[in-house]
């Protein structure tokens, strides 16, 4: 789910901002984020299981003969409603539990707390 | 038309009591759409990201009533139930497998648009583009589209209210000027509380409009089915009714569920609409008003609940097969679109259909405030600041955005007024097929670049034609018309689809086989002022809070401290 490509740094490029700051190295794993050295790395786990949660009710919606009958019927209703009614709960629980994944897999910081006690950080890194 | 049809249609006389309710619930809404300006208070309006943003500040409950009553327009509650109980489940009920798939969709990709939108001060997909691939062709490209497909849609409600008004018996008579008073006044009236409040407005309207909704659906649903035998005989009269054959075509008048010659129909007709759907200028602009990337989150998993009254809305659709309800317009003729107002009027007391009736036409003001916002910040941002004039200032930005959306709203009045209501209906079909064509070059530009800006121009620009030529094919085989539908062959499959899917499909073959070359051929795919932090980036992250700091506020151009494109520093 992360940025494939790497922004390149482009001609011109005024680093205005980074001033004195050399480009961190890339993370050993290759898990580089942004170019910011001091983000914990995703739970790449964590995502594609979020990712498979997803794509559950979309393949079901999608697969249309599996649900094109009436029976069984279920309070009058027949099979083809109550099932796709049925789903919207369902899909539902699934995109929620794909949220707390994602929470999980990418652990959120609190504004004014340091993001990697111990990173060097650079002078604008500083408060 | 003449006075005796009036006089002979007798059910749509003026609904006394009906009215009095809709006009006094109109009267609150109106009152709380000039008052909204406070709502959330910033010291000025004067930006897009203050009038046309809401300040980026609404959290979850607030972004699940806008996006609510954003998504499920005045129109999808009258034509949904509309294509139910003319011709079936095929061209009503993939509403509801749409708007389920939708969520786990948006809840993909919408996160980093918010991310990267809130980093660089985006307020369309047109700006993301521009920003991703400095392409001003591109970025043309996804505004325009976005303008025209949204202009029809904002039509579209009103004709949602027009068949409110119809039914309540209003909007009849010779004289030109009564018959479209009504339409005039609540379009004016929005217009003018949508100018002074910006989104603010409809952000407090949906409350209003979601709630009403809500209790009317519900009502409905617990007390109809008994009133007409129960659901057995609701589904029984369904049944019958769409195995009955159509004079006009010799077939039958419509499916009672998907059959085998419809299942990919219905399964296009649904993943086409979800994954267009937030490619619409008026989505993004209330899903990047929200206040942080888990706000879009969170709401994909609570805003199904709206999907599930839209299924029960549909079925009403059945419920009014069972009851009998003969939807005749003012004009004598039927229509199927005045089938639901016509259902409240039929089987509740006046008081009750008057709050039904309010239901819709309020729900028509909150996305027609939302489209006109979008489609003036759209203009505004890529048209008059990218090609007119490019150093105008935030506050000449708000103001151009103000005047538009009022332009954007007078046009689609007289478009409703002017022209056969079938235009509004056709172009918001077209309108359909051509949003889809954008998706490639903004969602999947959020992942990477390696697809290239000029082969997504031309996947678009190819399957643009495409769509609109197969859309025009489409013969209504009861009037002959053109337009007949968004349902063509697939080349290679010759199953009945979607015209939009078989268009996006054609458009990420040509986006995929021309990047491959361009790439190998080493054309400059433009400069990138995004890096990856910006799309994973919330709001309360210390490095955007301390960038937030710096730059003062959303409105330096594209968040670049240098406003030149393409050279972000890592920051």
């Amino acid at each position: 789910m992360t940025g494939v490509v790497v922004a390149p740094v482009t001609r011109g490029s005024l680093p205005r901002m980074t001033l004195g700051q050399n480009p961190p190295p890339p993370r050993p794993d290759g898990n580089n984020q942004g170019n910011n050295p001091d983000l914990p790395p995703t739970d790449r786990g964590k995502m594609v299981a979020a990712g498979v949660l997803l794509v559950i009710p979309i393949v079901a919606l999608m697969w249309v003969p599996s649900y094109a009958r009436t029976e069984p019927e279920l309070l009058g209703f027949p099979f083809f409603f109550w099932y796709q009614f049925l789903w919207v709960f369902l899909c539902s629980g699934l995109t929620y539990a794909a949220y707390r994944l994602t929470l999980a897999a990418r652990p959120r910081r609190t504004p004014g707390t340091s993001i990697a006690p111990g990173t060097p950080r650079g002078p604008e890194g500083d408060r | 038309m003449s006075a005796q049809v009036v006089a002979m249609a007798a059910d749509t006389s003026i609904n006394g009591v009906a009215l009095t309710v809709l006009i006094a619930l109109f009267a609150l809404v109106t009152v709380a759409g000039f008052m909204a300006s406070r709502f959330k208070r910033a010291d000025s309006l004067e930006s897009l990201d203050e009038w046309g943003l809401g300040g980026r500040k609404f959290g979850t409950w607030i972004t699940w009533f806008l996006l609510g009553g954003d998504l499920y327009t005045a129109y999808t509650f009258v034509a949904v139930p509309a294509a139910m109980f003319a011709t079936g489940a095929v061209a009503g009920f993939f509403a509801v497998p749409y708007t389920i798939v939708l969520y786990p969709i948006i809840f993909i990709f919408m996160a980093r648009l918010w991310s990267v939108s809130h980093r660089h001060g985006y307020v369309t997909t047109a700006d993301f583009v521009r920003g991703r691939y400095n392409s001003r062709a591109l970025s043309l490209a996804i505004a325009i589209t976005g303008f025209v497909a949204t202009m029809p849609y904002i039509a579209l409600q009103l004709v949602g209210i027009q068949a409110v008004l119809e039914v309540a018996g209003l909007g009849g008579g010779d004289n030109i000027i009564a018959k479209d008073a009504p339409l005039f006044i609540a379009f004016a009236l929005l217009a003018a509380y949508t100018y002074s409040s910006g989104l603010r407005a409809p952000a407090v309207i949906a409350f209003v409009k979601d709630i009403l909704i809500y209790l009317v659906i519900i009502v409905a649903v617990i007390y109809l089915p008994g009133q007409v035998g129960g659901w057995s005989e609701i589904f029984g009269a369904a049944q019958d009714k769409m195995a009955t054959t159509n004079e006009a075509t010799g077939k039958p008048t419509g499916q009672f569920i998907s059959v085998d010659g419809t299942h990919w129909a219905y399964a296009t007709l649904a993943l086409g609409s979800a994954l267009a759907l937030f490619m619409y200028p008026h989505s993004v602009t209330a899903s990047l008003s929200s206040n942080s990337r888990n706000t879009i989150r969170r709401n994909a998993s609570i805003l199904p609940a709206y999907s599930f009254v839209l299924g029960l809305l549909a079925l009403l659709g059945w419920v009014a097969i069972a009851a009998g309800t003969q939807p005749i317009g003012l004009d004598g003729e039927p229509n199927a679109q005045l089938v639901i107002p016509q259902l409240f009027e039929d089987m509740f007391p006046a008081w009750f259909a008057g709050v039904a009736f309010a239901a819709i036409a309020i729900g028509a003001l909150v996305p027609a405030a939302i489209m006109s916002i979008a489609a003036a910040n759209t203009f505004s941002r890529n048209i008059y600041k990218e090609w007119i004039k490019p150093h105008a200032t935030p506050a000449e930005e708000a103001k151009v955005s103000k005047l538009m959306s009022l332009i954007v709203k007078a046009f689609a009045l007289v478009f409703v007024l002017t022209l056969d209501k079938q235009n509004a209906i056709n172009f918001q079909l077209l309108g359909g097929i051509w949003i889809l064509q954008t998706f490639p070059a903004v969602v999947f530009s959020l992942y990477t670049r390696w697809f290239h800006r000029y082969a997504l121009l031309a996947g678009w620009a190819v399957a643009m034609v495409y769509g609109t030529v197969e859309a025009y094919n489409v013969i209504n085989p009861a009037t002959g018309k053109h337009f007949g539908g968004s349902l063509a062959l697939i080349p290679g499959l010759e199953e009945m689809g979607y015209i939009a899917m078989t268009a996006f499909v054609l458009n990420l073959v040509i986006a995929v086989v021309l990047s491959a070359i361009l790439n190998a051929t080493k054309v400059s795919n433009g400069e990138d002022e995004t890096i990856p932090f910006d799309y994973i980036a919330d709001a309360d992250d210390p490095r955007v809070q301390k960038d937030l700091a710096e730059h003062h506020s959303h409105t330096d151009p594209y968040g670049d401290p240098d406003d030149i494109p393409g050279n972000a520093p890592a920051r």
